[in-house]
């Protein structure tokens, strides 16, 4: 019931090492410099609010209510957070909220985190701060732009963030783009309901019980343009490569290896079944068989030792 | 003593549970990265890996059906990758009838169990790793390994509060559901209405949530300025490393980096 | 003095200008055991956070430990009084029992060494001694409350301040958190609904409501006038 809520958590074994790299990397300067930015602007008090916000994130996603045709509502939670303490503390919330997920209920993989905190954090908080801020200005003080705002930008954070899910596991070729990319569109489009709802319903209870709690939205953040830009390039560039992507299932492939993207380790996945071939064995089949059988001897070896030497310890610790 | 059905840690008297929370956090990346290293057809790499992850799980006394099952979990994602079985072009293992244009091929097959079984073993390790290291080790393994002090501040609190905050949300959704049971809620709306109720509903619930968030962490605040918090956030250093334990990190990292070279040399 | 609260003229008021303390004095003197009574929002937590800078006042003046409430007396004076919420879950945020009731500790700036032993010492004198590498929520009530204590006491305070000790606790589990109360030697200031505790260990009881000191004296004498309990809401 917990686990996996929203199918975007990327475990490990489906990003090529180069693209997760890549990821790792991109979240790592991000992060760093939201880092800073919290450290900078907002008081200390927000070090306990963020970890309460954090768990509270992550048991808000146990709260799901059935949309339609058998799929349910479910929250991310990256538009709430952007909305209550700020896109630069968000951004810190939502990681330590996905790392965990990885870390401790193995809801996304390890060497996977970086893309899965690029996804949910930096691109879920900057397409929801980049709608929030904009919707704001356009509505205005019409009664019920908050709920307008908290469907579109939870909605919006969810589609956007599982576009450059999609797109990923394209460009390490787990899937193929054509196939990847409208279905994780299609899917997603239709959890974003459940999350937009779930956020304006929750911003409109907050706004009856806590007004002040809002007003934080008004207040302009120290490098939120920054932020506003990002969210804006961010959707504009997914709502293109998405499309284009997925028209050419195989040119993202050809493109990623053009540009050396992928390592060399992804390139055997396009040749026939590797041959099992020891060095200083010439015949092939004999050289199959016999890696067979070392492979099967060793965990075969590996079993016998370890039962061996538990029942050892057994013993030695009952006498 | 009281266990939080959400808390994966299982407490055991294992040669696993014994090692350093460091040891293990820094193994288990290793393993992950040599495991995402290892090109598709290196089987016997594979093999090598399957057997060193089954020997730990043999040796964490977490049980084998445990690990197996929890690893399990992850396994849906795998739907995802599912299409590569027929669009991998290659050589043709079977066509399904005309009405489906679709062709297996021996590559998709293995790409697809590539995959798979990529991720089955990390998860598998992952597994092990919180099944035998209680979180707070796991929090001083991760500082260990660098991570931004704040982060790591929030991620304990973040912790100490989930199985606080989650069973608040039990207990709401346990109020909803024994308010559902009546045709009509008090207000003499149907209960079950239109979505947009329904999402107010949960939207409520979330909301409740949130809201006692910020009245804890303003207590929580509290506090910690009265027992003198100034804003940075401090921790008593790290106990270094024992010899013994260096060696098993020594050694857990000879064998992964020599497998992932060889793996890398012999079949990349 | 050392080891006294005094509270001349102190009124608070909060942001939203909810008033809720009105024209409070007082004074306890070292070693004195005094209870705080009243019934909900008379305004006994807002009181208890004033007692180590928490809530600065809007009138008056607090000074505990003969300190003065101001910013660079703060570090002492929190150190000095030791204030115990009335929901341990809320003090004890930390990951480990360790960790909390070290925490204070690495604020003081005190070595490693030091940290290890005083932690150990002030889980012994609450009874929870193999407790210190425990998770805090797989505690029972009783168990965080002790915990709780010995967050504050490591620090060793002059001033004990503490809010509801015995809320939320099992009768076997009050009884032993009163005996424990009991044991301890520095100045109380208790807020508390629990009257037969108040008898059992507070010579002094102050009766707060609405916000103002409606009684102050022998305990012998608050509790056996029914009149004044009515008045206030505290009969039993």
């Amino acid at each position: 019931m917990l686990f996996s809520p929203v199918p975007m958590h990327i475990p490990d074994g489906f990003l090529s090492v180069g693209v997760a790299v890549v990821l790792w990397l991109i979240a790592i300067g991000v992060v760093g410099y939201a880092l800073k930015r919290v450290n900078a602007d907002v008081g200390e008090r927000q070090v306990p609010l963020m970890g309460v916000l954090a768990a509270c994130i992550f048991a808000g996603q146990m709260l799901n209510f059935p949309v339609t045709g058998g799929t349910s509502g479910h929250l991310m939670g990256a538009a709430i957070a952007t909305i209550l303490i700020g896109p630069w503390a968000a951004i810190l919330v939502m990681t330590c909220v996905v790392g965990v997920q990885a870390l401790i209920f193995q809801d996304g993989g390890l060497l996977a985190l970086g893309a899965n905190i690029v996804n949910m954090g930096i691109i879920g908080v900057a397409v929801a701060y980049f709608t929030q801020r904009t919707l704001r200005k356009l509505l205005g003080k019409w009664s019920g732009g908050l709920f307008v705002n908290g469907f579109i930008s939870g909605w919006l954070s969810i589609f956007m963030a599982a576009l450059a899910c999609a797109l990923q596991l394209a460009l390490s070729g787990s899937s193929p783009a054509n196939i990847a990319i409208p279905a994780m569109a299609g899917i997603h489009a239709l959890i974003g309901v459940g999350e937009g709802l779930i956020t304006a319903g929750t911003l409109v209870f907050i706004k009856a019980a806590r007004r002040d709690l809002l007003e934080t939205e008004q207040r302009q953040y120290v490098g939120g343009k920054a932020v506003w830009i990002g969210g804006l390039v961010i959707a504009i560039a997914l709502a293109i490569l998405s499309p284009l992507a997925s028209t050419h299932p195989d040119g993202l492939e050809w493109v990623a290896e053009q540009r050396g993207f992928l390592d060399r380790a992804q390139g055997p996945l396009f040749e026939i079944i590797p041959d099992y071939v020891l060095p200083g064995v010439s015949n092939e089949t004999l050289a199959t068989i016999l890696a067979g059988i070392i492979g099967a001897l060793i965990v075969f070896g590996a079993a016998v030792g370890v039962a061996y030497w538990r029942r050892n310890r057994a013993q030695s610790s009952g006498a | 003593m009281y266990t939080h059905s959400l808390d994966p840690y299982r407490p055991r008297a294992s040669v696993v549970h014994g090692l350093d929370p460091r040891v293990k956090l820094g193994l288990t990346l290793a393993f992950i990265v040599t495991t995402a290293l290892t090109p598709p057809g290196a089987w016997p790499i594979f093999i090598v890996l399957c057997a060193l992850s089954l020997a730990t799980t043999l040796l964490s006394e977490l049980g084998v059906g445990y690990v197996l099952t929890r690893a399990l979990l992850a396994l849906p994602f795998a739907l995802v990758a599912l299409p590569t079985l027929f669009t991998t072009t290659g050589m043709p293992l079977l066509t399904l009838p005309a009405s489906l244009p679709l062709t297996l091929t021996v590559e998709g097959v293995a790409r697809f169990a590539g995959i798979a079984f990529k991720s089955w073993l990390s998860v598998q390790m992952a597994v092990i790793l919180v099944g035998s290291t209680p979180f707070p080790d796991l929090l001083l393994a991760m500082r260990a390994l660098k991570i931004p002090r704040l982060l790591a501040a929030i991620v304990g609190l973040m912790w100490r509060y989930l199985f606080v905050l989650a069973d608040e949300a039990l207990r709401l959704l346990r109020a909803r559901e024994s308010r559902s049971a009546a045709a009509h809620d008090g207000r003499g709306r149907r209960v079950g209405g239109s979505l947009i109720w329904r999402a107010r509903v949960t939207g409520g619930m979330v909301g409740n949530l949130f809201l006692r968030a910020f009245d804890r962490a303003d207590r929580i605040y509290a506090a910690m300025l009265a027992r003198g918090y100034d804003g940075e956030v401090r921790a008593l250093p790290r106990p270094p490393l024992r010899a013994g334990q260096w060696m098993v990190l020594g050694m857990g990292l000879a064998l992964l980096t020599f497998l992932a070279l060889a793996g890398f040399l012999l079949w990349g | 003095m050392h080891h006294t609260i005094e509270i001349e003229h102190l009124s608070f008021a909060y942001p939203d200008g909810r008033h809720v303390l009105h024209d409070i004095s007082l004074r306890i003197g070292p070693g004195e055991k005094v209870a705080l009574v009243g019934p909900n929002g008379a305004g006994k937590s807002t009181l208890l956070l004033h007692l180590n800078g928490i809530l600065t006042p809007a009138a008056g003046k607090v000074r505990a430990c003969s300190l003065e409430m101001r910013k660079e007396n703060l570090e002492k004076v929190r150190a000095g009084v030791g204030l115990v919420f009335q929901n341990p879950d809320d003090q004890l945020f930390s990951p480990t029992v360790f960790d909390d009731v070290a925490f204070g500790l690495l604020y003081q700036g005190l070595p490693e060494v030091e940290v290890r032993a005083r932690v150990a010492q002030a889980l012994a004198l609450v009874g929870m001694a193999d407790f210190a590498g425990r998770s805090s929520y797989r505690l029972s009530m009783g168990e965080k409350k002790r915990v709780a204590l010995a967050t504050v006491l490591a620090m060793d305070p002059e001033i004990l301040v503490l809010d509801e000790p015995t809320g939320g606790l099992d009768p076997r589990g009050r009884r032993s958190f009163i005996r424990l109360l009991g044991e301890l030697p520095q100045t109380m200031l208790v807020a508390t609904h629990d009257l037969n505790m108040v008898r059992e260990l507070f010579p002094r009881t102050i009766v707060l409501d609405g916000g103002r000191i409606v009684a102050d004296g022998a305990t012998a004498d608050i509790l056996t006038n029914a009149s004044l309990l009515a008045a206030h809401g505290l009969e039993e």
